[in-house]
């Protein structure tokens, strides 16, 4: 079968059609990787780009999310080694093993995001305050910390403590769901 | 798990260091050494970096942002992460969009900055970076998209207008030739004479007749239009159904065996297994015996292709009737009370009892057994169903309730200007949960919508009557009059039902050059 170009409209609706389907794992599966929210952003958009720029290499009988998962771990493996020489990155071999488990964990990212909205809802007041300066404003903890009167160590600690809850909360609710903790719900379930 | 309690407790501790970029050296072997020794280990990072990272995706970190009003509007606010991450995937298609009308169609270069000797505020001063059609020939439903650009932005209109969104805007593309102004502004200009293109506010649309005009959402109530050449008018919605089979019909309906929807003509067709009774409100209403043909199927609406046809309501939308229902509540058993099945752009609104096989689907994730169904694919988020449980609990009502054979009424809806999605019943909200504003709705297409079963397999069993959708999402004030309405054995609307063919829109004025009007845009009354 001949290749197709990637600049056909037939392409182009296909592309979009499959990229928007799997939009949520893969960013998800990139920020799980890479932790700051501006490298993770260039990471899914360099991610982007490469998939549409290959698309002509994509095999239609193929599935997407793995070929697309395939790049992103490129990019993210990429990220890292251009940012080994300014702090602690973990070797290549362990970055690949991570990889690996967030790949695995991919297929329920959707409802572990659900579950945690679900916990976000019991926060304190001044927790959602931080949720939204450090993770929807970017704002840096030494700026919210010079906003709280506090201390830039009493802001990371405060996160950390908020995160375990939460973490705590999810793990809860997603064993009082039954759902699969250490591997991934397995095929697409049919809705009736 | 870690081995020890107090293994997962470092491990997380020193995740949380790793993350927040501030691990030491030492740290850092350490917390290496304990993820290549164990598999378990490695598990549980993963786990807790993927809730870091969702963290910032999620309603609190989104829509606070979104909701505080003015901190979008302020000139250099920083927008929301996930603002930026969709801003820059609807960049992505709308670019390949781009690719594709240049690689396949003899056009014109995209349009530069206007030559001019002095700054005129009235010129897009932009260099068009995207194209909001497929191919000029045969276009193609573009997926409804929300930008959110943290600069300002120039786009093409399908049919050749000039579009600036401004920076820190968000502004939901839903057509070729509309958008949806959740915050900030957006100016268009027409650079052909055959072009158009319209704004829509909530209760608002600003509609170009030949013009460049500016739309600005002031504050969350009121919007500030400015005419900067040519002609607008504006517009209210008129707050009335797309379609609505009151099912009054009935000495027709026995005869023809169709009923039907009293704004747009559409028949509804029913099965055997469905039978023209005496109304639950008016003189008629429909039977559903839970058998294969218990359906009532529409004939016409259907679009060609996800994004079209008369069901295509990217915006807002509201599913409403008043049903009576012996629903068994078993697990496995569906009853639907409309469905439209155009795969992962399916809508619903049904009794369902998953067990707890289809958990991936329910946003928010609730606890296995039976439920009130309201599905919709989100655009950005997939398809999920709102299911309120019937448990009796924080103001929900039970199975045996809803099911107790006595006239409910019933309300689904989602609005994209505040982001909930809700149930209603009786006339009051039971059950939401709230998404990033501006999230729009992907639906319609090529499937026949049905009323009471969804291709033969999920039959309703009981009443059904005073069945309408609206293309936006009727207020809680709205749905309590509606169901006062019914309980006193009227139909929604309080007097005739609304007459055929009823327009959508109506014009409150028209501005021409040089006017800015400010409006209140859920009354349409200026200020």
């Amino acid at each position: 079968m001949p290749i197709p170009t990637p600049h056909s409209a037939a392409d182009y609706e296909l592309f979009l059609a499959l990229f928007t389907k799997c939009q949520g794992r893969l960013q998800a599966f990139i920020r799980t990787l890479v932790h700051d929210p501006s490298q993770a952003d260039d990471v899914f958009q360099a991610t982007s780009l490469v998939l549409w720029r290959s698309f002509a290499t994509f095999r239609r009988d193929a599935e997407f999310l793995p070929w697309a998962l395939g790049t992103a771990r490129h990019q993210v493996l990429l990220h890292w080694r251009t940012r080994r020489r300014d702090r602690h990155v973990f070797s290549d071999d362990l970055l690949a093993d991570l990889a690996d488990v967030a790949e695995a964990r991919i297929d329920v990212a959707e409802t572990r995001l659900a579950a945690l909205e679900n916990c976000m809802a019991s926060l304190s007041e001044r927790q959602r305050d931080l949720v939204r300066m450090f993770y929807g404003e970017h704002q840096p903890a030494a700026t919210i910390a010079k906003h709280w009167g506090r201390s830039v160590h009493a802001v990371y600690k405060a996160l950390k403590v908020m995160r375990q809850a939460l973490f705590d909360c999810v793990s809860r609710k997603l064993r009082d769901l039954s759902l699969p903790l250490d591997e991934s719900a397995g095929g697409q379930p049919v809705i009736s | 798990m870690p081995a020890t309690p107090r293994h997962q407790e470092e491990l997380l501790d020193l995740a949380a260091d790793y993350v927040h970029g501030t691990i030491t050296a030492a740290d850092g072997s350490r917390l290496e050494a304990m993820l290549h020794a164990s598999p378990a280990a490695r598990r549980e990072f993963v786990d807790y970096c993927m809730l870091h990272g969702q963290m910032a995706l999620s309603t609190t970190a989104v829509g606070q942002g979104d909701a505080a009003a003015g901190t979008l509007h302020r000139p250099g606010s920083t927008l929301p992460r996930i603002g930026r991450a969709a801003a820059m995937l609807a960049g992505l298609a709308l670019a390949a969009a781009f690719v594709v009308l240049v690689s396949n169609t003899p056009r014109e270069e995209p349009s530069q900055s206007p030559v001019s000797d002095s700054y005129d505020n009235r010129q897009l001063p932009l260099v068009t970076v995207a194209n909001l059609q497929v191919d000029g020939e045969t276009p193609t439903p573009l997926n409804p998209t929300t930008l959110r650009p943290d600069k300002a932005t120039a786009l093409r209109s399908a049919s050749g207008a000039d579009v600036n969104v401004a920076e820190a805007a968000v502004f939901g593309v839903t057509t070729g030739d509309s958008g949806t102004l959740y915050h900030g502004s957006v100016q268009a200009r027409l650079a052909k004479p055959d072009a158009n293109f319209s704004v829509t506010t909530s209760n608002l649309r600003i509609v170009d007749k030949g013009t460049a005009f500016h739309v600005d959402r002031i504050d969350n109530d009121h919007v500030a239009v400015t005419v900067l050449d040519g002609e607008v008018e504006v517009q209210s919605r008129v707050r009335l159904p797309v379609c609505y089979w009151p099912f009054d019909d009935v000495d027709s309906a026995r005869g023809s065996g169709q009923a039907f929807d009293a704004v747009g003509g559409l028949p509804a067709t029913l099965g055997s297994a469905a039978t023209p009774v005496a109304g639950i409100v008016g003189a008629g209403a429909v039977r559903f015996d839970n058998a294969p043909s218990a359906v009532a199927t529409i004939g016409g609406g259907a679009g060609e292709q996800v994004g079209t046809g008369l069901f295509a309501m990217a915006e807002g939308i509201t599913i409403e009737a008043v049903v009576a229902s012996a629903w068994s509540g078993r697990f496995k058993d569906y009853d639907e009370i409309f469905r439209k099945e155009d795969g992962d752009a399916r809508m619903l609104l049904s009794f369902q009892n998953d067990g707890t096989t289809h958990e991936d689907f329910s946003e928010p994730p609730v606890q296995a057994g039976p439920c009130l169904s309201f599905g919709l694919h989100l655009a950005g988020r997939g398809y999920h169903e709102l299911d309120m449980p019937l448990d009796g609990v924080d103001g929900r009502p039970t199975l045996a309730e809803i099911t107790d054979g006595k006239p409910h009424h019933v309300v689904a809806t989602y609005d994209s200007y505040t982001g909930r999605k809700a149930i209603f019943i009786d006339g009051r909200k039971r059950f939401e949960h709230a998404y990033p504003v501006g999230t729009l709705v992907r639906c319609g297409g090529p499937a026949p919508a049905e009323i009471g079963n969804t291709r033969g397999t999920e039959p309703f069993t009981g009443m059904i009557d005073e069945f309408a959708l609206y293309d936006f999402a009727l207020t809680p004030d709205e749905v309590a009059t509606h169901w006062q309405r019914v309980a006193a054995g009227q139909n929604y609307f309080g007097s005739a039902p609304p007459a055929p063919g009823s327009p959508r829109w109506q014009a409150i004025t028209r501005l021409v050059e040089g006017q800015t009007m400010t409006f209140n845009q859920e009354t349409g009354l200026p200020r």
